[in-house]
């Protein structure tokens, strides 16, 4: 019973989540200076009747309630408007750049978070001793190390061997599908690597910590005590309760990678929701920018919502 | 023991398959020429873009135009093989090829080129209207002959007329004059000798040869644009082979490390494109009191070291300005006018002259309680010209002016500029033609809230205008300009930093037939034969 509500009042906080994105969202890309339809068609020469009529076009010659109103009204039936620069709907836009973000995020969230949790725990369980000292220094260097740099030095040391840049070679004749996974793959590589050992070093040490903590409780020397062994308790008893602060890290972390990849998308020239957002940005393309916020904000807020109900599940005094 | 042979064999196998398999290099035999480039168009409509990237594969791919350029931008044959102007410069005659077809087969023809005319001429089509203005009608009496008659003779014609991509009639006759200039133009049918194939944006652009091009057909089998978000990795795909040229985007720095490589060849030529600092000196506008003094911008122009700037900021990859027409276009270029140099002493005079002394000993000029305090706005984008708008700073700092600099990126800069030119100064980039016309027109004073971020007035310089726009005789023509550029030397509106240089190269132990001497570049938005001879060895 107590769950089923806690359920609800989450929901419920997260929707009212929404609605305030969806304002803050919509007011935020308004006060930035700059008007974008002289910015999209910033030759003086084209008329100002020209000018107004593309704002009707646009939908933004309406009072900033009237446009509000519309934007809401859009939203919630799906439709996020034209991108003034593509000249697509925004939908469609996001849609083809979430996939390529995906690609290239999932597998090197999961590495990361795997990698991570093993250099954690090697250096929680050896602490003191030269490989804890190696693992935490080695997490604390990657971890400020910006991506574009490493994405640089990978291109630097793969000589010839990987593509520098975009998702597919162009042009290739009538490549078959293993040839196009595997040119795919050639250019996931690089960005991949470089992603997952930035990600890494954070993962590594909130789990070294994180497992630190729970080796110096109490039921851990009374597990000692019932004599089991040293990897029994480990994984039974004190990664379940070390692997929380991971999980809400991860969380995080997913809502902000999405639009958060952006050094590494533009050093690869990877076209994810990143570089999509930073050239928006640059040109006022206000759809596009209020679109990919709304999706980053609410895959934020899934994450956190899916966290929240996944320590639920693990952890039971947050049920209490 | 065997478990870690076979553990080991796999793995050298992936390898191999996924580092050795290297699609690219089988471009060579496929003879597709890979492109790579910072900056992509916006849009591919001839009448509504607005980069040097669409114009860029506009000229050399995708459209033809009535007459064009030669390696030397004077006039030459296109689609009109002959002309002649009648006696009073009035009506010109064309005299068209025979046998020019779209991309989609159908016959190119004077009414094509007829249509394309009339129809800027009836929307005024802001990226064209310019270069018709003058005239009065259009007829085609048959399919191989075109007249232009003009209501006066015109200095300009011909080069105008070089700038103008002729459309299809069939094609844009269905689209609406006031939807021109936003159409999106998503497949563009034109004439050209390479076909457009697909675009996917942020990523690349490809196109196919023009297997029935009516001129000479490229060597080529595909051209591939492809679009680098950050530069080091794009010069790093050249040197590994992943792309074959790089136009004209290259870094002065990797300039250096790249003419280094024997296998490739790196290209400098004039660009049409300068630098400079625009001074709000409008009468009108919110920007400081003081810079509406021609006295107060001079001394601002005078106390920037060109020479030094260009030798530190771009390492000798371009040269210091002095007027609005380039050294690119040497003969209008106005080398004779009267130069006052860098004279920091000369600038204090002046400015003491304006009325713009230090009263309260702070180190900062005033005037009636108002310091002499101004603000420069930079492009975020380079950041090469902070570093140049640094060294100003010091230098105005020593003849008593504090100037404050501000990072910022187009759009932001572009708001504070109309329509209410509330802005001080802001350092900015300048494309011009070969013809001196655009270059002097921005500082035309109905040009305000258009072309001229400056808001400079002077009648003086409009009248001028006017009459070298009808001055057919070229020495009287070269006059008036440089009439033109010593007035705006003299007031300023303008600082020009300098002209650049476009630096561009290509893997030389692969590819042969660039031309190498075209202004704006090995693929020039000003000349149409760019790849028309590029093949692999």
């Amino acid at each position: 019973m107590k769950r089923k509500r806690y359920y609800i009042v989450r929901l419920a906080q997260s929707l009212i989540t929404l609605w305030l994105i969806l304002t803050l969202n919509f007011f935020l890309f308004r006060l930035l200076p700059g008007d974008p339809i002289r910015l999209l068609f910033s030759d003086p020469r084209i008329p100002l009747e020209t000018l107004e009529g593309l704002r009707t076009q646009f939908g933004l010659d309406g009072t900033l309630w009237q446009q509000y109103g519309f934007y809401l009204l859009n939203t919630l039936k799906g439709e996020l408007g034209t991108s003034f620069v593509y000249n697509t709907p925004v939908s469609k836009l996001l849609a083809e750049r979430l996939v390529n973000t995906v690609i290239l995020l999932f597998p090197a969230t999961v590495l990361s978070i795997l990698l991570g949790c093993v250099f954690g725990i090697v250096a929680a369980v050896r602490y003191g001793r030269a490989s804890d000292f190696i693992a935490l220094s080695l997490s604390q260097l990657l971890w400020a190390t910006p991506a574009f740099w490493l994405g640089l030095l990978f291109m630097m040391f793969a000589g010839g061997l990987l593509p520098l840049s975009g998702m597919v070679t162009a042009g290739l004749s009538a490549p078959s599908l293993w040839e196009r996974a595997l040119d795919l793959g050639r250019h996931l590589l690089m960005p991949m690597i470089t992603l997952t050992l930035v990600m890494l070093g954070q993962y590594a040490i909130v789990m070294r910590n994180s497992l630190l903590d729970v080796l110096t409780e109490n039921y851990m020397l009374t597990a000692k005590a019932k004599g089991l062994n040293g990897l029994r308790r480990l994984f039974s008893h004190a990664l379940p309760n070390a692997v929380l602060p991971v999980i809400t890290l991860a969380a995080i972390n997913l809502g902000l990678l999405i639009g958060g990849a952006i050094q590494t998308e533009t050093v690869f020239t990877w076209p994810g929701v990143g570089r999509l957002v930073f050239e928006a940005l640059l040109q006022r393309d206000y759809p596009v920018l209020q679109g990919a916020f709304l999706v980053i904000s609410v895959c934020a807020l899934l994450a956190n919502l899916a966290a929240d109900l996944l320590y639920s599940a693990v952890d039971p005094r947050v049920r209490a | 023991m065997q478990r870690n042979r076979v553990f080991l064999t796999t793995c050298s196998l992936l390898a191999f398959l996924f580092l050795g398999l290297n699609p690219a290099l089988a471009s060579q035999a496929d003879g597709i020429l890979r492109i790579g480039w910072n900056q992509e168009p916006r849009t591919l409509n001839p009448m509504g873009y607005d980069t040097v990237q669409a114009g860029t594969i506009m000229r050399n791919c995708l459209y033809d135009t009535l007459i064009t350029r030669d390696e030397n931008m004077n006039p030459a044959p296109m689609l009109a093989k002959s002309w002649k102007a009648s006696d009073e410069g009035l009506v010109w005659t064309f005299n068209l090829i025979d046998g020019a077809t779209w991309h989609d087969g159908k016959p190119l023809t004077s009414a094509d080129i007829a249509f394309t005319f009339q129809y800027i001429i009836d929307n005024q089509i802001g990226n064209y209207i310019n270069y018709l203005k003058h005239v009065q009608s259009i007829n085609a009496p048959d399919a191989t002959t075109l007249v232009l008659t003009y209501k006066e003779p015109i200095a300009s014609a011909l080069d105008d007329l070089a700038n103008i991509y002729i459309v299809a009639k069939h094609k844009w006759q269905n689209i609406k004059g006031e939807e021109a200039a936003a159409y999106d133009n998503q497949n563009p049918l034109g004439s050209g000798p390479f076909v457009f194939q697909k675009w996917r944006k942020n990523e690349y652009l490809s196109f196919k040869v023009n297997e029935g091009y009516w001129r000479k057909k490229p060597q080529l089998k595909q051209v591939i644009f492809t679009y680098f978000a950050s530069r080091d990795p794009m010069v790093m795909s050249l040197q590994q082979g992943d792309i074959h040229v790089i136009p004209t985007e290259l870094t002065p720095l990797a300039t250096k490390v790249l003419a280094k490589e024997k296998k490739l060849k790196v290209v400098q030529t004039p660009n049409l494109y300068y630098r400079h600092i625009c001074i709000n000196s409008s009468t009108f506008g919110q920007g400081h009191p003081a810079l509406r003094d021609a006295r107060v911008r001079r001394a601002l122009a005078m106390t920037v070291d060109k020479k030094r700037l260009a030798g530190l900021i771009h390492l000798g990859f371009a040269r210091p300005g002095l007027s609005v027409v380039m050294d690119g276009t040497p003969f209008y270029y106005g080398d004779s006018i009267e130069r006052y140099g860098f004279n920091p002493q000369g600038a204090k005079k002046l400015l003491d002259e304006a009325g713009w002394k230090d009263s309260d000993a702070d180190g900062i000029r005033d005037r009636d309680g108002q310091p002499l305090e101004i603000t420069l706005l930079v492009i975020s984008r380079w950041p090469e010209e902070m570093r140049a708008a640094e060294m100003i700073r010091d230098w105005w700092k020593e003849i008593g002016i504090k100037l404050n600099l501000q990072s910022a990126d187009g759009g932001t800069i572009l708001a504070e500029l109309f329509p209410d030119y509330k802005h001080d100064m802001y350092l900015w980039g300048f494309s011009g033609q070969p013809d001196p016309n655009f270059s002097v027109l921005i500082y035309l004073s109905n040009q305000r809230g258009k072309w001229n971020g400056a808001g400079y007035e002077n009648p003086a310089y409009d009248a001028l205008f006017e009459e070298q726009v009808r001055a057919v005789d070229p020495d009287k023509r070269r006059e008036l300009i440089h009439k033109m550029q010593a007035i705006h030397y003299q007031d300023s509106p303008s600082i020009v930093l300098y002209y650049m240089t476009a630096i561009g190269a290509y893997r030389a132990d692969q590819l042969a037939g660039f031309k190498e001497n075209v202004t704006g570049g090995l693929i020039s938005q000003l000349y149409p034969n760019g790849l028309i001879d590029v093949h692999f060895k």
